[in-house]
């Protein structure tokens, strides 16, 4: 049976431009799916002033089996299907993460202090695939997804590792929520809430974003993939 | 007032009566366990068990010598288990006890992963932590604990902290004649609210070295991790507010050019 084939990264149709491919769709959305289980569970666990989750997920108890349940896919799926189906794009989004310049440095606090704030930010430094927040975003995911996953698995089976590192593993796993949470509420609030990102939020959902948007965020990126003038 | 326990174990002869008078007080089942070629009736702590008598021979210089470690909770002045406990029902009472509110507790086993001296245990079917307590009803009532209570030969002796620290040290100089190596152990490791007079190495007692402190991962985690994750997560907020603040109600003069979606 024939299947549609998958479009380019950079095709243009209908004033839109394809940025994500299907498999980079599918494992962002199991890797929201996932880590706002774990972490809505890990709350009715871990807090407290939060346990009352809990009961969403019929108790404390169930919250516990449920975190651990849902760990193993977030610690396998996303990452097998980008190594499985990935392919060239995803390589590229790691070379982009991977790759810093001083204008990424520059990039933030201008980004900060203007467009992030609702003003219009002049001169900022052009991005590639994606922008030096972006970058920060990216690092944090696949650094947070390591040590979670880890340092969750010497948690899970403290008989099997030396006392010290059983004793390591809870901070990094602490350290290591916190921080992709704050990541994360800075993403939420720029895709679903902020005025000039929210474009973005449908180039996650059906690959394609709006060409001016690209121009305008993405130049390096949108001159390199169309080969056309941004 | 600071209450201390003070456990002279040349003083003690392996009676047992502190294992069955706890299993009493505390309303614990027997949980008979099977012969296994020692006189040690407990192998170790239990969800059932607060208090075990360990029992080693060391032979030394053709000499046979027995030694009986009763080992509990040492309620640590400064306790690994309140810092990790996630629930807060970890507490500690004005006397000193360090007791496991059964209510609050959901059985994550943080506190038996972090405790240094390898304590609590949790019970897989109720979801839920225990270890000794000081008898902690007892003691803020003022009664002694239930082991200490019934310890027939005064092994085990339960008072004002600055009287159990002077009766410790005095008792040390007369066990020092007949053991030169005899030492203090629980002051410099748990803050001694539990004292030991011990004549061997603490391991033959199935206790941890000489000045074992919170482990340095916990003090990481408590005083460094988690303020600074928490810093973070404020920090986020507050930056998000500003943020909104701006787009929202404060919004420019001059509209951003890519306006996707209206503003409102």
């Amino acid at each position: 049976m024939a299947r549609a084939k998958e479009p380019q990264i950079g095709s243009v149709k209908n004033g839109m431009v394809y940025r994500f491919t299907k498999a980079q769709v599918a494992a962002h959305w199991i890797h929201t799916v996932t880590f706002l289980l774990l972490l809505l569970t890990g709350l009715a666990i871990y807090v407290p002033a939060t346990s009352w989750i809990g009961a969403l997920f019929g108790g404390i108890q169930n919250a516990r089996i449920i975190h651990r349940v849902i760990s193993v896919p977030y610690a396998l799926f996303a990452l097998l299907i980008l190594l499985v189906g990935g392919g060239k794009p995803t390589k590229d989004w790691l070379r982009v993460t991977f790759t810093w310049k001083g204008e990424d440095i520059a990039f933030m606090p201008k980004y900060v202090l203007t467009e992030f704030m609702g003003r219009h930010g002049k001169d900022l430094p052009e991005a590639d695939f994606i922008n030096a927040g972006e970058k920060i975003n990216s690092l944090l995911t696949i650094i947070t997804l390591v040590t979670l996953s880890l340092s969750g698995l010497i948690m899970w089976l403290p008989n099997v590792f030396p006392t010290w590192l059983v004793l390591a593993a809870y901070p990094v796993h602490d350290l290591s929520w916190m921080f992709m949470t704050c990541m994360l509420m800075v993403h939420m609030f720029l895709s679903l809430v902020h005025p000039k990102m929210r474009a973005a939020l449908k180039g996650i959902t059906s690959g394609w974003v709006d060409e001016e948007f690209a121009k305008a965020h993405y130049p390096k990126w949108y001159r390199r993939v169309t080969g056309k003038d941004a | 007032m600071a209450k201390t326990m003070f456990i002279d174990s040349t003083k003690c002869m392996a009676c047992r009566g502190c294992e069955v008078a706890c299993k009493n007080w505390n309303d614990l089942e027997a949980d008979i366990q099977p012969f296994n070629g020692s006189y040690q009736t407990k192998e170790d702590f239990a969800t059932q068990t607060y208090t075990v008598v360990k029992m080693t021979e060391v032979v030394k210089d053709g000499r046979v010598d027995w030694i009986f470690g009763k080992r509990q909770c040492m309620h640590c002045t400064e306790a690994a288990c309140i810092m990790v406990c996630p629930q807060n029902a970890i507490q500690r009472s004005p006397a000193g006890a360090v007791y496991i509110n059964q209510e609050m507790c959901i059985g994550c086993g943080y506190c038996t992963q972090n405790c240094p001296f390898e304590v609590p245990r949790v019970d897989p079917v109720s979801h839920k932590c225990s270890k000794c307590s000081l008898c902690v009803s007892r003691v803020e009532n003022g009664l002694t604990p239930a082991c200490s209570k019934t310890c027939p030969t005064g092994a085990i002796q339960f008072g004002e902290r600055r009287d159990m620290e002077v009766a410790a040290h005095k008792r040390l100089a007369v066990v020092k004649r007949s053991y030169p190596n005899a030492t203090i152990y629980g002051n410099e490791e748990a803050g001694g609210t539990v004292l030991y007079i011990l004549t061997e190495d603490p391991s033959v007692y199935g206790l941890p070295p000489h000045g074992t402190q919170v482990p340095w991962q916990v003090k990481f985690w408590q005083n460094f991790a988690r303020p600074v994750g928490n810093i973070a997560l404020g920090g986020t907020l507050v930056l998000l507010l500003v943020a909104a603040w701006f787009n929202f109600v404060q919004k420019p003069k001059d509209p951003p050019v890519h306006v996707e979606g209206g503003v409102k």
